[in-house]
């Protein structure tokens, strides 16, 4: 299955839930998203949604220079950004059950269907 | 420890052109549209390379290697503006010439990107163009300087005074800052090519007025006393001579001499440039008045500048016309008679018995 096709639909709610644990800038949320076992996300993408969240107004955002190198530009979350999080939430967690209970069901049926065939031609 | 730092910067100069073209590929985006989502991204990217397992500097030799990294940047740039939920590029929507030549000068440049950068994975160019690439820093500096320098019309490698010292740093650091990707003025995107373009057209003159700064004051000013055979003046006791007076052996002052040298040239107080009607001026008298010398004529029409004293004309203040020549006249005598009559020619051989001094310095008042 293709993962990345599957990310894009809850890029956002990860993305909240990052900022939302702590400021970070955006490779760094970058790096947490992986390190959350989120391997196959794009840079560009990230940062890209992080735009666009900021944009609509569910993150704030703030410049810091750094010393050693060009300055950061670190994302942290507000009110409505913990409350778009939230209804981000339950909806991920209905849908992740109803596709779960339809996948298993399916699941189920195909064993089912398996063990039939398996049956009749044992017969 | 001295080669690391030259090592991070040219991982630093890679990213940096990286995002260049990513910016390039979303330029059809509103400038603070796409400042918001592109800052921070050469730190994002530094970032991303430092955490790959070869490390930011190996991993980051050269273009292409950081195009290996994160893919085409215009690739880069679609999913940036994609995630950020904006249009993708309209591209050539421009009925309008504008929008044609616009959308004809971004295909050119894309295009010439991309040579770029196919050239800078081939195995002669790469350390060629890295070179270059590296150089850039250099341009940065000489563009500043190139354009304040013709601005300004000083010569010389810094100008004197402090408004064009202010001027030169101040253009130095935001030519740097350009080249860098920052401080790019927003509604004004045209402003820094327009500066390099200039830049490349005033360099050979501003560099020759550095190398040759002569001939630039040569052509504004009187010719310089080496390099002007037909140069001409009477040197009197440092001080140059604006006219000649002769007086005869009586002391009456002679009303048009003709005065050669050793060699049969005219002795010549002023040098007459090509033009009849040009009148050289000079400044007469203790309060320094300003006249304009006038030639005398020579009998088949010749205009002689070896006749004194030479006449000339007083320049006047006159409050509608400004400056302007009144009457012409014999500029004043320094005395109405010469302080010495003169006796004869001293011979070394014979001795001298004469009572009276024949050379006298100073007028007797």
């Amino acid at each position: 299955m293709d993962t990345t096709q599957l990310l894009k639909g809850v890029l956002d709610a990860a993305v909240l839930a990052t900022v939302a644990d702590a400021d970070g800038y955006g490779y760094d949320v970058v790096r947490r998203l992986r390190g959350s076992g989120l391997a196959e996300v794009a840079d560009a993408s990230v940062y890209g949604t992080l735009r666009r969240l900021y944009t609509s107004g569910a993150l704030t955002s703030y410049v810091v220079p750094s010393d050693e190198g060009p300055h950061r530009k670190y994302y942290g979350i507000n009110d409505q950004g913990r409350t778009m999080l939230e209804t981000q939430r339950k909806e991920w967690h209905t849908f992740a059950a109803t596709v779960g209970d339809l996948l298993d069901g399916a699941a189920g049926r195909t064993t089912d269907h398996g063990i039939l065939d398996k049956n009749g031609a044992a017969r | 420890m001295s080669t690391l730092p030259a090592t991070l910067i040219t991982t630093r100069d890679l990213v940096a052109e990286y995002a260049r073209t990513v910016r390039a590929a979303l330029d059809d985006l509103p400038a603070d549209t796409l400042d918001d989502l592109t800052d921070g991204l050469e730190a994002d990217l530094l970032d991303a390379l430092a955490d790959t397992e070869a490390g930011p500097v190996d991993a980051a030799q050269s273009l292409e290697d950081v195009t290996t990294q994160f893919g085409p940047a215009r690739v880069y740039a679609d999913e940036l503006r994609a995630a950020a939920g904006l249009a993708p590029r309209a591209e050539a929507q421009g009925a309008s010439a504008r929008g044609g030549l616009r959308t004809a000068w971004r295909q050119l440049r894309t295009s010439a990107t991309s040579q770029l950068h196919r050239l800078q994975g081939s195995a002669t160019w790469g350390p060629t163009l890295s070179f270059f690439v590296a150089l850039r820093p250099v341009w940065w500096v000489l563009r500043a300087w190139v354009i304040v320098s013709a601005l300004t019309g000083f010569q010389g490698l810094f100008p004197d005074g402090l408004p064009p010292d202010f001027l030169m740093l101040g253009a130095i650091v935001v030519s740097v800052q350009w080249g860098r990707g920052r401080w790019r003025p927003r509604g004004l995107r045209w402003a820094p090519p327009v500066a390099g373009v200039l830049a490349v057209l005033l360099l050979q003159p501003a560099v020759a007025s550095l190398v040759y700064p002569s001939e630039a004051v040569a052509s504004s000013a009187q010719p310089a006393q080496w390099d002007a055979p037909g140069l001409s003046g009477v040197y009197v006791d440092g001080r140059e001579a604006a006219n000649l007076y002769v007086y005869d052996a009586q002391g009456d002052p002679v009303p048009e001499a003709q005065v050669f040298d050793d060699q049969g040239s005219p002795v010549m107080v002023v040098t007459p440039d090509g033009d009849d009607d040009e009148r050289p001026q000079v400044e007469i008298g203790d309060d320094e008045q300003a006249w304009e010398l006038d030639p005398a004529s020579a009998t088949g029409g010749r205009l002689l500048w070896n006749v004194y004293p030479l006449h000339g004309a007083p320049l006047v203040w006159d409050d509608t016309q400004g400056l302007v020549r009144s009457r012409q006249q014999v500029p004043p005598l320094p005395f109405d008679r010469a302080p010495n009559t003169v006796a004869g020619p001293v011979d070394q051989a014979a001795p001298s018995n004469s009572s009276e001094p024949t050379v006298d310095g100073h007028a007797a008042d």
